[in-house]
């Protein structure tokens, strides 16, 4: 536990706070996909940092975008 | 009051583009005669899809953005006659006026629906911001990279996430273990299972990390 003194944990950050994103869009399925892990379930916010407005644009986006299967619901 | 939508569908890939351009004839006399106007088509043409639909693994992609006044469109007759017809696979209407507003009003248009075929937004060159955010967003890139770069980033994203996801060190591990867990974990695209195992670790381990 102790040997953990040292570490430096880097600071996360939103990078739709950071660029000013303020619509998400479904259609963008590059954007998406770096929010997806391979089993195809969405990023959670604990490890990417996104703020929690933005995770909810990100969450509805990558769901509409799973409707019109431009990305996937699990992995195959 | 005018309102926007995005009306996006998906039809059966054997479609060619006169037979889809026929389908969005019909749609656009319902639309018109409704009160509101297709201020753009977007086509996409030809696309895999993500998950096979109707035993079909491709579809064409057409995207009609809308513009109402009066807030009088047709959408639910025109949502009704894509439920009836089985040559569209998927359809989804979108209200994009709201979005639009408030990105004016908050200063930075994110542009709903602007681009055609749109890119990431958001620039992934920019050295600081791919550093700090993507080591767990696109770790496969970054394990592409030349390794002394890599290593480098590598280490750090994996200090950054070693206290919260690496399970597999809490016994009496060393630094190096817990590096190699949390790289595993930080890069979705290279394993699979590893990242499911660790991931629901994570939440069991993390008190005890913190303590």
């Amino acid at each position: 536990m102790a040997r953990r003194r040292t570490f430096y944990r880097r600071r996360k950050v939103c990078k739709f706070t950071a660029e000013g994103i303020e619509y998400i869009d479904y259609k963008d399925t590059k954007l998406l996909q770096q929010y997806i892990l391979e089993r195809a379930k969405i990023l959670p916010r604990r490890i990417s940092g996104t703020s929690s407005r933005h995770q909810r644009m990100l969450a509805k986006a990558i769901k509409r975008a799973r409707h019109l299967a431009l990305i996937p619901f699990t992995a195959d | 009051m005018t309102r926007t939508y995005e009306l996006g569908f998906v039809v059966e890939p054997r479609l060619n583009d006169d037979e889809v351009q026929e389908m969005i004839q019909r749609y656009r006399g319902v639309i018109e005669d409704a009160g509101a106007t297709i201020t753009e088509e977007e086509h996409w043409g030809k696309r895999k899809l993500a998950y096979p639909i109707n035993k079909y693994s491709e579809g064409r992609y057409v995207f009609l953005h809308l513009s109402s006044e009066t807030g009088q469109n047709g959408i639910p007759e025109v949502e009704r006659l894509m439920r009836q017809n089985d040559r569209i696979l998927r359809y989804l209407t979108v209200r994009t006026d709201l979005d639009l507003k408030r990105a004016l009003r908050r200063g930075k248009p994110g542009t709903p629906g602007a681009q055609p075929k749109p890119e990431a937004p958001v620039s992934t060159e920019d050295a600081d911001l791919t550093a700090a955010s993507s080591d767990e967003a696109k770790p496969a890139a970054a394990t592409e990279a030349a390794a002394t770069e890599a290593a480098a980033t590598e280490t750090a994203a994996a200090e950054t996430t070693a206290t919260e996801t690496a399970s597999t060190d809490d016994a009496a591990s060393t630094e190096t273990a817990s590096t190699e867990a949390a790289t595993t974990e930080t890069a979705p695209s290279s394993d699979e299972a590893p990242t499911e195992a660790a991931s629901s670790d994570t939440e069991t381990k993390a008190s005890s990390e913190e303590a």
